[in-house]
């Protein structure tokens, strides 16, 4: 462990952990063995990361989060029961990564779950297993995404967004609050609402719900 | 390095059929984007088996129906009725151990542990766990550091409780429970504070139930909040007091359900959904993600929206949604 390093006396860190330069480890946190905390890193109370995760230079992770727990993989047999599929790689955090309180981010099945350099992602956030978020990514808290997505570059999405699994999301894509992406996403752009659309073609839907509470429809309706 | 022909043997339930040409075993299991030639890869669809017949890995499960895709392929094949089981089957059998599990029996110094406490000697207590009065914690169990059990809690063999975990009063957890990382089981609910009942209820999970990090599962003032066997949690999700969750349930991330909730067997629904209070939710019922359940649900099969509506009629309204700006030119044409 090297010199400089804040660690709190109620912090709980397995002895082949690695921790940098210059971190802060708070209270009742827990580091699991061979995990790798980079240089001045920040890692607030109750936060709990899972064996052979690697977290970057500089990163801030919140208070309560939980990094490298087992992904949601399950297998169905012929009558419906689940079987578990054992998560065997980790969670990989690159340099300059913030990640805010209560946000959890699963292992992945194989290889690693990835969130680029410089990112940002909001509290109350799940990012599954096999994810992989670009760099500069900017995500606003509650968004839950399933797993084995792709991000690229330069995202951003706002307030509890929702996106389904296996699919990819080009760089520059841009969203509104509660948007659902529900399939891949090829053009860089701004988008709202829950059929995906470009900001301006939902704007005009949006317009036509709020103003059919006055539409004169025809009698049969 | 593991031999395709032992996998057939061990899983002959599983394993319909096998093909093999230049390479008769692999050593690791890969993604198709991170294989490499001693890898095994799997493709339960024709999109991924195409991508897996270009990658470098040279044996490849698929499903026995995409057989003659492959016939012109000179890799190796392991062909099977349900690939996706037989891939987890053979991660469990070779590739994973539960780290965790491997820590010796012993009761970590800093523990502050009730002298009627029970604890088997075979269990592991991380440090600066709490233990209450009349615990009972059988044998092979682990408890993390942090960790905060109240009294009369029961906790059935081989079950693991990850670190920063609270469990409340009273709460029976079954054999080979999972309970990840900061977890709250058996926490108070909302409802103590607007009811002037005594606190007799608890929270109940039966076996191999697994319950996901910052999940939440309170406890009702009586009668009890039940997880059935095998039911799974994943993470961020909130099971209110009194709900009731029948065995083999997958709830995925960021979904809540309300109070006195009823859900059959082999419910399952996606991500950052709602159900409404007192709701009953039959047998093999699949939700969508983001869906707001809030009525009762009698018929099995698949469903979506806010409000719920069968699957195929949510997806038709979300097709009219998207007419509606071109409605409301016609209507204007028409005033």
């Amino acid at each position: 462990m090297s010199k400089e390093t804040l660690i709190s006396k109620f912090a709980q860190i397995h002895e082949s952990a690695q921790i940098g330069e210059g971190c802060f480890i708070g209270d009742f946190v827990s580091i699991e063995a061979g995990a790798i905390v980079g240089e001045q890193t920040r890692i607030e109370a109750f936060t709990h990361i899972y064996q052979n995760c690697e977290v970057g230079r500089n990163c801030y992770i919140g208070p309560h989060c939980v990094i490298g727990t087992d992904g949601f993989g399950y297998a169905q047999d012929h009558i419906g029961r689940s079987h578990f599929t054992p998560q065997i790689g980790i969670v990989k955090i690159e340099n300059d990564v913030k990640i805010m309180a209560h946000t959890s981010i699963d292992r992945a099945a194989f290889s690693s779950t990835t969130i680029g350099k410089s990112s940002i992602i909001g509290g109350h956030s799940h990012i599954a297993h096999n994810i992989k978020i670009g760099k500069n990514a900017t995500i606003w808290p509650g968004f839950v995404v399933a797993g084995s997505t792709k991000f690229g570059d330069n995202i951003e999405l706002g307030y509890r967004c929702n996106c389904v699994g296996h699919i990819e999301v080009a760089d520059g894509f841009k969203s509104e609050s509660m948007v659902i992406i529900n399939n891949n996403v090829k053009e860089p752009g701004h988008y709202a609402g829950k059929l995906l659309m470009k900001k301006n073609q939902w704007e005009e839907v949006a317009e036509g719900i709020r103003e059919s509470a006055k539409w004169n429809l025809p009698e049969e309706i | 390095m593991i031999l395709i022909n032992d996998i057939k043997s061990k899983f002959a339930d599983l394993v319909q059929e096998v093909s093999i040409t230049n390479k008769d075993f692999f050593e690791n299991v890969e993604p198709i984007s991170d294989a490499c030639e001693n890898s095994l890869v799997f493709a339960n669809n024709q999109k991924f088996l195409e991508q897996a017949l270009d990658c470098p890995a040279q044996v490849i499960v698929t499903n026995i129906k995409l057989k003659e895709l492959c016939a012109s392929s000179n890799k190796s094949f392991v062909f099977a009725n349900i690939p996706d089981l037989l891939v987890t089957k053979i991660l469990q059998t070779y590739f994973y151990s539960k780290k965790i599990k491997q820590q010796s029996a012993s009761i970590a110094k800093s523990a502050t542990i009730e002298e009627s406490a029970k604890i088997h000697s075979s269990s592991y207590i991380g440090e600066s766990v709490v233990i209450g009065k009349n615990v009972v914690i059988e044998e092979n169990c682990f408890v993390g550091a942090n960790t905060v059990i109240e009294d009369e809690v029961t906790i059935s063999k081989d079950t693991e409780i990850h670190s920063q975990c609270f469990i409340g009063k009273r709460t029976e957890i079954g054999e080979a429970c999972i309970l990840r990382a900061a977890c709250s089981v058996g926490s108070l609910s909302m409802l103590h504070f607007t009811s002037s009942e005594d606190d007799r209820g608890k929270v109940v999970l039966k076996n191999f139930v697994e319950v996901g990090s910052q999940t939440c599962i309170d406890r009702p003032t009586k009668s009890e909040t039940y997880i059935g066997e095998s039911s799974k949690l994943d993470n961020l999700v909130k099971i209110s007091a009194g709900s009731y969750l029948d065995s083999f349930c997958l709830i995925t991330a960021g979904v809540q359900i309300g109070h006195n909730a009823r859900c059959g067997k082999y419910f399952t629904i996606g991500g950052n959904s709602f159900i409404e209070p007192n709701t009953v939710i039959t047998d093999q019922v699949l939700c969508g993600g983001m869906t707001f359940v809030d009525k009762d649900i009698t018929e099995k099969g698949q469903y979506g929206g806010i409000p719920v509506q069968p699957m195929k009629d949510y997806l038709r309204s979300m097709v009219s949604l998207a007419q509606i700006p071109k409605l409301r030119k016609i209507l204007k044409a028409n005033a």
